[in-house]
């Protein structure tokens, strides 16, 4: 039976990429010591599968059909489109694993979840810029999820931790031995596009990081509703947050490290769950 | 948020390897000829008037259009922070 070993979660800010050989020293010098400590935890997991969570960045949907899950069940999936990425990123295209991506599909689906699928998904800054720093060789297979959280409405973060809840048993029910680690990224707080861009709200983080530490799920769910109307639009991001700490089973975290960072436009966070039985 | 169909996205073709030289200022009026937008948004898009595009344009293409207008991200935060909105009524 496949088992779920890991689950992480971290910033994807495109200025990572876009800056990298021009940032401050000191900003680089947190995202190399903090990333490759999430690649060091993650390899010595040797993950056969790595699903990750995202928001798609305006690069595989458009008004025409925004998808609330889509999970992608290619055999592989196309590296990072953006401009920015293509001198960092390393790979053209990246592995899937489309026989657990369909089984995670048809298990949703019985469980009275409605994601959609794709068998042809490029893979942004969103999943490849912490796939990019962890430098994880060899690739595990990808199973990407995407889901919208650049134009509302969003999924709920009650969904989200059904959704995590629901990736855990099926990940269990999967009949093939396999290790898998999920990995969500985006957040923490940030502003774009929006009157109050560079808006990093270290309040709004702190108080999330509590709540990952010891909340329960349902105050959790209530408390950061009503936090995500007063902080900026990217802090939607956190919602595949919410997918890694509820697929580890909602039972604390370690945060491998916050700092807010005004050049990458977030506050950047790092962390690993704690994984229930 | 993203209320107009067109003008949304134009935003989003120009994301293209060719976005940039589509909009070139020598460009645009015919880029335009593909988008059926109203004439006020056509005259904001050639105008550069962002405060008027503000209001119906998905905030992560509005960021990704004032790049590719030349504005770095301290410009950009200059513009977007200049425009007077009622944000929590245009973003929810």
């Amino acid at each position: 039976m496949a088992k779920l070993v890991g689950s992480f979660a971290a910033g994807h800010a495109p200025n990572v990429a876009r800056l990298w050989d021009s940032m401050a020293f000191e900003s680089r010098e947190w995202l190399t010591t903090h990333y490759d400590e999430m690649g060091r935890r993650l390899k010595a997991l040797d993950p056969d599968v790595l699903i990750i969570h995202s928001t798609d960045h305006w690069v595989n949907f458009f008004l025409d059909n925004i998808p609330a899950f889509c999970v992608g069940i290619g055999d592989e999936h196309g590296g990072p489109p953006e401009p920015f990425m293509k001198p960092v990123f390393p790979y053209e295209s990246l592995s899937g694993h489309p026989d657990l991506a369909r089984h995670i599909v048809e298990f949703a689906l019985n469980a009275d979840f409605d994601p959609s699928y794709s068998m042809k998904l490029k893979l942004d800054h969103g999943m490849c810029v912490p796939v990019w720093r962890m430098d994880l060789k060899p690739m595990p297979a990808i199973v990407p999820v995407f889901m919208n959280l650049v134009e509302k409405p969003f999924p709920t973060p009650k969904r989200c931790l059904a959704w995590g809840h629901m990736l855990r048993d099926a990940i269990e029910a999967y009949p093939d031995d396999l290790r898998v680690v999920v990995l969500g990224t985006g957040g923490l707080s940030h502003s774009i596009g929006e009157t109050t861009m560079g808006w990093v709200d270290e309040p709004f983080d702190l108080a999330c990081i509590e709540l990952f530490k010891s909340a329960s799920d349902e105050k959790f769910a209530d408390d950061l509703s009503k936090m995500l109307e007063k902080t900026g639009n990217g802090g939607a991001e956190l919602r595949a947050w919410i997918v890694a700490h509820a697929v580890a089973g909602s039972q604390g975290f370690d945060l491998i490290g916050y700092t807010p960072m005004p050049d990458m436009l977030i506050g950047c966070g790092v962390a690993e769950w704690r994984i229930a039985a | 948020m993203a209320t107009d169909y067109w003008l949304n996205k134009l935003l989003f073709d120009l994301q293209g390897p060719e976005g940039k030289s589509r909009w070139a200022p020598e460009n645009r009026e015919g880029t335009l000829e593909a988008y059926p937008v109203s004439s006020e948004i056509r005259q904001a898009l050639l105008d550069d008037d962002y405060e008027y595009l503000y209001p119906m344009t998905n905030p992560y293409l509005m960021r990704f259009f004032l790049l590719i207008c030349g504005h770095d991200d301290k410009k950009s935060i200059e513009i977007l922070s200049s425009i007077n909105v009622n944000e929590e009524k245009v973003h929810g």
